[in-house]
């Protein structure tokens, strides 16, 4: 709401000159019918800038309601639930539960589950290794929340009887079956063949335990799971299984989502009632999934934002290009009219109102293109995500105030650089203005400028106290603006080059430097912080071309060559101010394209290295059902397979300093077989172990280390704020047995691909979670690697009983990589807008630049300048600018990546090699100055078919 | 309508024709025409043997550079360009080198008097100043003739008996010059002085002088 006010209160004094002032309303219509290309123009350039900030915030609204819409499709009703491993206690649960009702709720259900595998019973078996089976009375499930379709189970009839099962229609799709179909289920040893009698929507109860991928409920009649736990075959499977779980689920009042405001009061009570039945775990669970959505939805909004924000500055330099060009054709009927009477303020309005003219129509475009861009975005990430096994379907979703809120940023963003455009080129001398004489330098500071001066600098020394409070911005702006008030000062001394230059390369120096200079202090650095690097040293970057490129500038070629770049550069050498703006504007999309394509080259890049640091000489992993785990034995059995390593897993809650909430995250236990063919790089260790073998051998044996992710505990995406050290101690609660231990960390490993999670001995991990946790995960080595994906294949194939899912470790990683490649494609994509200002903008000027030199063509076309001559120099004026922007823009978006993946670990702190992606740097530079010059071809051939003598005669 | 009518007139080398007459009669589009900066819907115009009109655009163009100088009433200066880069701009159409064609404007910026002012840009010039680099771009390349447009029309009565002088002592080496104006103070000092009423030559007399 508060930039919806911002928005009308610049807005205001426009309309009032508008509605109010006949003589500045005249004004403000007349220059826009007298040129409505150029008022296209002007539109097109501050549109774009609009659409870029709009499309941010639809993308946020999009995955914000997508992942939301998680909490639909796989909790439904159930807003917390009560969670027990082994059904002894759940009747003591339930009548606890139901003593008295829990306030603010309107419902509770018990079930008990188990994840099984699931197979089709023909010759070609299609099979599900890690589908849910669960056993729930429906005609109580339907009643659970007062939503009978948000259940799931509306249309499911009545509870399956021995030998039948209702199946979610994700795993019926992916089963290729329907009702009547035999299923055969995989657990504790034995199988079962139930009969599909319906298939349900996979939503609500249905969805239940998919956390986001594809629900593979399967419901089967009541006492089937512990009847299939009763008959396991031998006693050790039965030991190393875990048993059917048991759980109560609640239903808040209101519906699928308002309920969610009781859930910490509702969990609260149930957690009171509960503590008499022992290993009750009570989870919020709609409030997690809703809020990592909310989280989600914002992370992704401020990455756009981020990203866009260069487009969005790019956009407002050309705006005040555009502007600053006007004003200058109309400099000589200014002055007269300052002459005749016009105040200094009603220039400012007449300027005003007609550039408010433009931004309210380029907002209003630009809104509603953004909403269109957030659209193809949220069609991309959908392709994205349905390459993965995420069942986030990204569904494309806008709310109204989202629009408006663009809208108005746009509107805010244009109207203040209108105004502030306007105020600033009120300020001519009449005489000068009439006489179109440039106005002189200044040659002394006056009280307005010094008090600015002095303004810049406290604000300067102020950011710099804060950048060393913490903040990494103000380390990087502090210094700058103390640098550019110290260079302003001494340019009011001795007018010249010399001190802005200077000034420029102090605050370039600074803001490479910095992360090396100030290097613990840069550290964790989030994104924010790059865009904040990239703006000022953009910025330094060109103030300090703009100065001096006529000292690099040298005609040696002869002749009518020696004319052509004469007559390019003439104009961007003298016009500084202008060429200054057009650099920046084209640059900064150049260095963020650069940066991104760097950034993501590299991480594509780390790929093999990836793979021989996290696999200890094995090439698969293979997971298998709780219920039913994998024996070294059999997996011995497989062709192909020559060593393995069994994995112990649980997932317990943690905590730690800077996390003090429960939080679950998986943890493995590996036995010495987990050394025999090699170690699992560590990023630190330490001090006290002299290699990373050692530190893994005593973790194997001491029960009080561990060696965790760099990314551990950690629930932001994006930069770290936090990360477990070496050294640090971390607590393990198992909510089951209640029982805790407090754990060091002995050393850190770079990602986490298999999601190990905390790394500790088998016995440490058995010891504190006992029965809960279980071998169901194995680290397969083959006899020949390339054979990794025909041996995994083999697995899961041939121990589907087991629920096996087998993926190389190569397969996993490349995955991950893919998924992480594509999302910078699309980042990349959306930068495209910006590209689009960029070379927009350049035709923009140079059209303009016809218009303005439209005497001096003829006078050159009169004095022999050949048709050819003037489209070239025209041509070439353009390839200077578009050049030397893409220059710069490479050559610091390199740097900054550099400075981010070498020296900052704000993206992590693997270990990366620096690559260039030449390819992708051609395309980025070659491909917008071609378009460039395309843009200004139509513009260039205007000005070298410009009659001489009607040019003249005009002018006269 | 047409501008011009039944113009049939001749200069000579070494001449100085003034052309005279009231304000929107054909003064400028005579001059244009004949310098091939306008086109014409009948006739023919030569400069020595070379029929002007019956060449194609490039070809004129070429032929101006070569052949031809031009002062503006507006001076009608590149603003961006020193004074020494306006005057050398004719040379370098030419194919001469920066060095060579520096030299050459250098010098011909001396003659008129500026050889203190080469860097200054024409905003920093007065408009006497500006016409007189206007007058050293047009003899730079030595053309054959000289086109002048009112070149004293935007300036004082001094500067303009200064620019005036300037021109008269071009013509004085041995330049052909044709000048159009309507001020009888420059008239006066045509070797041949033709007056354009309507469109047409009203009269083309030897000098009043």
């Amino acid at each position: 709401m508060i930039i919806l006010v911002v928005a009308l209160l610049l807005l205001a004094p426009a309309v009032f000159d508008l509605c109010r002032r006949p003589v500045l309303r005249r004004l403000a219509f007349r220059n826009l019918r007298r040129r409505p290309t150029e008022a296209m123009l002007v539109v097109l350039g501050s549109l774009l800038g609009t659409a870029i900030i709009t499309a941010s915030l639809v993308v946020g609204d999009t995955l914000d309601a997508s992942v939301r819409d998680i909490a639909r499709v796989s909790q439904g009703p159930i807003d917390e639930q009560a969670r027990l491993v082994g059904t002894d206690h759940l009747g003591d649960l339930e009548s606890t539960l139901r003593t008295s009702v829990i306030p603010h709720t309107d419902g509770l259900l018990r079930a008990v589950w188990a994840p099984v595998a699931v197979a089709t019973t023909d010759a070609i078996r299609r099979a599900e290794p890690k589908a849910v089976a669960v056993e729930v009375d429906f005609d109580a499930a339907r009643q659970f929340g007062g939503d009978p379709p948000a259940t799931g189970l509306a249309n499911a009839g009545v509870t399956p009887n021995p030998g039948e099962a209702v199946i979610a229609s994700d795993l019926a799709e992916q089963l290729k079956v329907g009702p009547g179909a035999p299923l055969q289920l995989f657990a504790y040893g034995t199988s079962l063949v139930v009969t599909v009698q319906k298939v349900v929507p996979s939503v609500g109860l249905v969805g239940w335990g998919s956390d986001g991928s594809r629900a593979t409920t399967v419901f089967v009649a009541p006492g089937v799971l512990e009847a299939m736990a009763a008959s396991t075959p031998s006693a050790a499977a039965a030991a190393a299984a875990s048993p059917p779980n048991a759980v109560v689920w609640v239903s808040n009042s209101g519906g699928v989502f308002s309920g969610v405001r009781y859930s910490h009061e509702v969990a609260m009570a149930m957690a009171s009632r509960v503590t008499a039945v022992p290993g009750t775990e009570v989870t919020e669970v709609k409030h997690d999934t809703l809020d990592d959505a909310v989280r989600a939805g914002r992370n992704f909004t401020q990455l756009f934002s981020s990203i866009g924000s260069f487009a969005v500055i790019a956009g407002v330099l050309l705006l005040v290009n555009i502007f600053v060009m006007l004003s200058e054709e109309r400099k000589t009927e200014l002055g007269v009219l300052r002459a005749v009477g016009l105040k200094r303020r009603h220039l400012v309005r007449s300027f005003g109102a007609e550039g408010s003219i433009y931004a309210v129509v380029a907002a209003a475009v630009g809104a509603a293109l953004g909403v269109v861009v957030g659209a193809v975005i949220a069609l991309v990430t959908r392709g994205l995500a349905s390459g993965s096994d995420t069942r986030v379907v990204v569904r494309f979703a806008v709310n109204a105030s989202t629009v408006r809120d663009g809208l108005c940023a746009g509107l805010v963003i244009s109207l203040g650089t209108i105004w502030l455009t306007s105020i600033r080129l009120a300020s001519l001398n009449v005489i000068r203005a009439i006489r179109d004489q440039p106005e002189p330098p200044r040659r002394s500071l006056g009280r307005r400028r010094g008090t600015a001066l002095v303004a810049t600098l406290a604000v300067g020394i102020a950011l710099v106290i804060a950048g060393f409070s913490g903040s990494q911005s103000a380390l990087l702006l502090g210094p700058s603006l103390v640098i550019v008030a110290l260079a302003w000062f001494a340019y009011s001394r001795r007018p010249g080059r010399l001190a802005p230059s200077l000034g420029a390369l102090a605050v370039l120096v600074w803001c490479i430097g910095s992360v090396w200079i100030v290097r613990d202090r840069m550290r964790d650095a989030p994104l924010s912080t790059f865009v904040v690097d990239g703006l000022i040293l953009v910025g330094s970057a060109v103030t300090l071309l703009v100065l001096n490129a006529d000292l690099l500038a040298t005609v040696s070629t002869r002749g009518k060559a020696a004319l052509t770049a004469r007559l390019a550069s003439a104009y961007p050498l003298v016009r500084r101010y202008r060429t200054g703006l057009l650099l920046g504007m084209y640059s900064l999309v150049i260095f963020t394209l650069t940066f991104l394509a760097t950034f993501s080259a590299m991480l594509s890049a780390q790929g093999p290295d990836l793979l021989a640091s996290t696999s200890a000489g094995y090439s698969v992993v293979v997971d298998s059902s709780p219920t039913n785990p994998l024996t070294a034995e059999t997996l011995r059995s497989v062709e192909g397979v020559s060593g393995l390593s069994i994995v112990r897993r649980g997932s317990p809650d943690f905590t730690t300093d800077w996390q003090p909430e429960r939080l679950s995250w998986p943890m493995s236990g590996f036995d010495h077989s987990v050394l025999d063919r090699g170690v699992i790089r560590l990023q630190s260790r330490s001090p006290q172990f002299p290699d990373d073998r050692t530190v893994w051998e005593a973790v194997l044996t001491d029960p009080s280390l561990a060696v965790v992710p760099d990314y551990f505990l950690r629930v932001n995406t994006g930069p770290v704020s936090h990360r477990l050290e070496v050294g640090d101690v971390f607590q393990v609660y198992d909510r089951l047995t209640g029982s805790t231990r407090q754990l060091k960390v002995a050393g850190v490993v770079a990602g986490d691909w298999a999601a190990y999670g905390a790394m500790v001995g088998k016995d440490s991990i058995t010891s504190l979670l006992g029965p809960a946790a279980v071998d169901n995960r194995a680290l397969v080595a083959v006899d020949k690697p390339r054979d990794a994906d025909v041996v995994a294949d083999r697995i899961t194939g041939s121990l589907l009983d087991h629920g096996a899912d087998a993926r190389t470790l190569r397969g996993i990683i490349d995955d991950g990589l893919s998924t992480q490649a594509g999302f910078f494609r699309l980042m990349e994509g959306f930068l495209g807008l910006g590209l689009i200002i960029g070379i927009a903008g350049l035709g923009v000027v140079m059209v303009r630049a016809v218009r303005e030199r439209r005497r001096q063509i003829a006078m050159l076309r009169a004095i022999g300048v050949p048709v050819d001559g003037v489209r070239r120099a025209f041509l070439a004026e353009a390839g200077i600018v578009a050049v030397a922007g893409t220059l710069l823009g490479i050559g610091l978006g390199l740097i900054t990546a550099y400075q981010v993946l070498m020296v900052s670990t704000t993206f992590g702190t693997m270990p990366l090699d620096f690559v260039v992606p030449w390819a992708t740097l051609f395309v980025i530079a070659v491909a917008p100055l071609a378009a460039s010059l395309v843009a200004t071809n139509v513009p260039a051939r205007r000005a070298s078919l410009i009659p001489p003598a009607a040019a003249l005669r005009i002018a006269d | 309508m047409g501008a011009l009518r039944g113009v049939d007139l001749e200069v000579y080398p070494g001449e100085l024709v003034v052309v005279m007459g009231p304000s929107g009669n054909g003064k400028t589009t005579l001059l244009n025409c004949l310098s091939g900066l306008d086109d014409i819907d009948a006739g023919t115009v030569f400069i020595d043997d070379f029929d002007l009109h019956a060449a194609d655009d490039a070809t004129r163009t070429e032929h101006r550079a070569r052949r031809m100088g031009f002062v503006f009433q507006s001076y009608n200066l590149i603003p961006v360009f020193s004074a020494v880069e306006n005057v050398e701009l004719p040379l370098l159409l030419l194919g001469r080198k920066p060095a060579v064609a520096r030299k050459m404007a250098t010098a011909m910026l001396d003659r008129v008097g500026l050889g203190a002012r080469l860097g200054n840009r024409p905003g920093a010039l007065s408009g006497g100043e500006q016409q007189r680099v206007a007058i050293a771009r047009a003899l730079v390349a030595s053309p054959a003739i000289v086109w002048a447009d009112e070149p004293t029309g935007n300036l004082d009565a001094e500067t303009a008996e200064a620019v005036l002088e300037l021109l008269l002592e071009v013509h004085r080496d041995g330049n052909t010059l044709v000048l159009v104006t309507h001020d009888r103070d420059v008239g006066i000092w045509a070797s041949r002085l033709v007056r354009i009423v309507n469109g047409r030559v009203a009269a083309d007399e030897a000098s009043l002088r």
